[in-house]
């Protein structure tokens, strides 16, 4: 699936708002996309779209902690900025603690919104790549068979290889081997390295 | 010489009148006058004195000397209101019913006197004339009074106001940080703009057109606050309702936003104008808005919704508005309180809202209520005079004969 390039998409119910940011995420080089309620922004399918979000927190609907909420865990999650012309201090303590990248009141300088847009755009791509590298390391442990998958979870809990024998009811050689194939099929090269694997996969505590 | 001819012809009168041939009745008015504080003046036709209680040049600064016909007793009294008196005077000559004015005396400096007066035509037998009593009673203090009233109500009202924008404040902040904000990103855009080589002037001049208009808009939110805050007396005149709302969802917006609500408004176009002030109109929406808010607040399972409606009586003579919310509704039994000045139910609210808002819609004959919605949620609703024009206009269109 070819990758689409990266977008800001702008929230904000306030049309004048919309349309100066946009002039100037365009104004610094970005790709931007705006839309005029949470609404609008959760039905275009902008799911797999890289980029992050520029979201109005006062709206009337859905207001900007829902959209949070609504893409937490999701796909379509990506690194939110938030935008608010208020002081609400209750709501900027929810959205940072839900994760979101920065809570800047409005009105907000060019070069401050610019920069923690690149900050944003950054966290997105590290955490795509990271999302895929994952994906990777599953389907590698998906084409394990039930023993190998038995033994790689022993082994990435430190386990020699006669310990792991004696659960499994087997012998070591047998075990030695099981592993080879768990360290080729795996493509790791050491012990540590199949240990990150299960790691950057979530596996291990 | 001819006031010493005035003088004894005034002596004459009096004394046959009052000294010689008091009879029961009068002397029963006499002391009456006297205990009431009041003036009594019996002028004939032509506006001489026929008689006068000792009160009656005290009341009014006569001299002693002074006979009290009707130029010399005007000529004590404001100018401005000189032609009222004469115009009662001879209005009472053919009216069986009594007339009354209130009249300033021509005093040199500090606070008016009042004079609040009474002609009541009579007809004398023997002389077939017909005479005028004029009664007077000194009013100044009841005007004072009446002044300070007018005065305590109206700062109660500003104060209710300004304790109005304080709950407003964060809506106000929010209005004024939006067109701030769409102005600096467009003019930072616009910088970059012309930093560029192959410079887009048509989008320049199109971001410049821009800051233009959320400027104008910055300071029509400033106009309609310094409005808000402006003292003054109530003026009542005529108000375009579907404007005056516009103006207050306009204050609102952003205020509503923050809290998820979503505004309904329907009023038609076609609506008669009504008699109001429109500043203290404003407040009463205002408070009703900001009440039905607070009702929805921290409620998921609402649909935070606020209508607006409004809608001619059937007597064509009333528009009625009603604020409708979808939160918890009012108690039954509370119903008739929540107008009660500092009644209230929330927390640190000082509970003059709605008892203002009576206060203002009361004054121009108009009635505030409350109720609940069959399918939850509160119901306020009050209605203020159609202007008078429109009234007539209302009727002719309805086929009504005056």
């Amino acid at each position: 699936m070819p990758m689409s390039s990266p977008k800001v998409f702008v929230i904000d119910d306030d049309e004048a708002v919309r349309r100066a940011l946009l002039r100037l995420l365009e104004s610094a080089g970005y790709d931007a996309r705006a839309f005029e309620s949470a609404r609008a922004f959760l039905q275009a399918g902008e799911g797999d779209t890289p980029g992050c979000l520029l979201l109005d927190m006062a709206m009337p609907g859905l207001t900007g902690l829902d959209v949070q909420h609504a893409l937490l865990g999701s796909a379509a999650n990506r690194p939110i900025i938030f935008l608010s012309a208020s002081p609400d201090i209750s709501s900027s303590v929810c959205a940072m603690k839900a994760g979101a990248v920065d809570f800047l009141r409005k009105p907000v300088e060019g070069p401050q919104l610019l920069a923690t847009i690149a900050v944003a755009m950054t966290l997105d791509c590290e955490s795509r790549r990271q999302r895929a590298m994952q994906l990777k390391i599953r389907a590698r442990i998906a084409s394990l068979t039930k023993r190998e998958a038995e033994v790689f979870d022993h082994v990435i809990r430190g386990r020699l290889n006669k310990q792991i024998a004696a659960d499994l009811g087997t012998v070591e050689k047998t075990v030695k081997v099981h592993r080879a194939r768990v360290m080729r099929k795996m493509r790791a090269r050491s012990l540590a390295e199949l240990v990150q694997l299960a790691l950057a996969a979530g596996l291990t505590h | 010489m001819c006031v010493a001819a005035v003088y004894l012809l005034w002596q004459r009168i009096g004394r046959k009148h009052l000294e010689f041939r008091p009879s029961t009745a009068m002397r029963r008015l006499l002391i009456a006058s006297r205990a009431a504080r009041l003036g009594v003046l019996e002028l004939d036709s032509m506006g001489r004195p026929v008689w006068v209680n000792a009160q009656f040049p005290l009341l009014t600064g006569l001299g002693a000397f002074d006979p009290p016909t009707l130029q010399r007793v005007m000529e004590r009294l404001h100018q401005d209101d000189r032609d009222a008196f004469r115009w009662s005077f001879e209005h009472a000559q053919r009216s069986r019913e009594p007339v009354t004015a209130e009249v300033r005396l021509a005093m040199s400096a500090g606070e008016p006197r009042w004079i609040e007066t009474i002609f009541a035509g009579s007809v004398d037998r023997a002389h077939r004339t017909g005479t005028v009593v004029v009664i007077a009673k000194d009013f100044t203090e009841h005007k004072r009074l009446e002044a300070e009233h007018r005065r305590q109500r109206q700062q109660l009202r500003r104060l209710a106001r300004v304790s109005l924008l304080g709950e407003l404040s964060e809506a106000i902040v929010h209005e004024l940080n939006q067109p701030l904000s769409a102005i600096l990103s467009n003019a930072e855009a616009g910088q970059r703009f012309l930093d560029e080589d192959n410079r887009n002037l048509g989008e320049v001049r199109e971001i410049f057109k821009d800051i233009v208009s959320d400027d104008t808009r910055a300071g029509d939110v400033i106009r309609r606050l310094r409005a808000l805050l402006a003292r003054g007396e109530a003026h009542l005149q005529r108000v375009e309702v579907p404007q005056l709302v516009k103006e207050v969802a306009a204050l609102q917006r952003a205020e509503l936003a923050s809290r998820g609500v979503r505004l309904s408004i329907q009023v038609p176009e076609s609506l008669p104008a009504v008699r109001a002030d429109p500043i203290e109109l404003q407040q009463v929406l205002l408070n009703l808005i900001l009440n039905a808010s607070e009702a929805m607040n921290g409620g998921a399972q609402y649909e935070r919704l606020i209508e607006i409606c409004a809608a001619v009586m059937e007597s064509g003579l009333e528009v009625r508005l009603s604020v409708l919310d979808r939160g918890r509704g009012i108690d039954p039994e509370r119903l008739d309180q929540v107008f009660d000045p500092f009644f209230t139910t929330k927390p640190g609210g000082l509970g003059l809202g709605l008892s203002v808002c009576r206060t203002i819609v009361l004054a121009y004959g108009g009635n505030i209520w409350a109720g609940r919605r069959a399918r939850g949620g509160a119901a306020f609703h009050f209605t203020i005079p159609v202007f008078q024009e429109e009234c007539h206009a209302y009727e002719l269109a309805q086929g009504v004969r005056h």
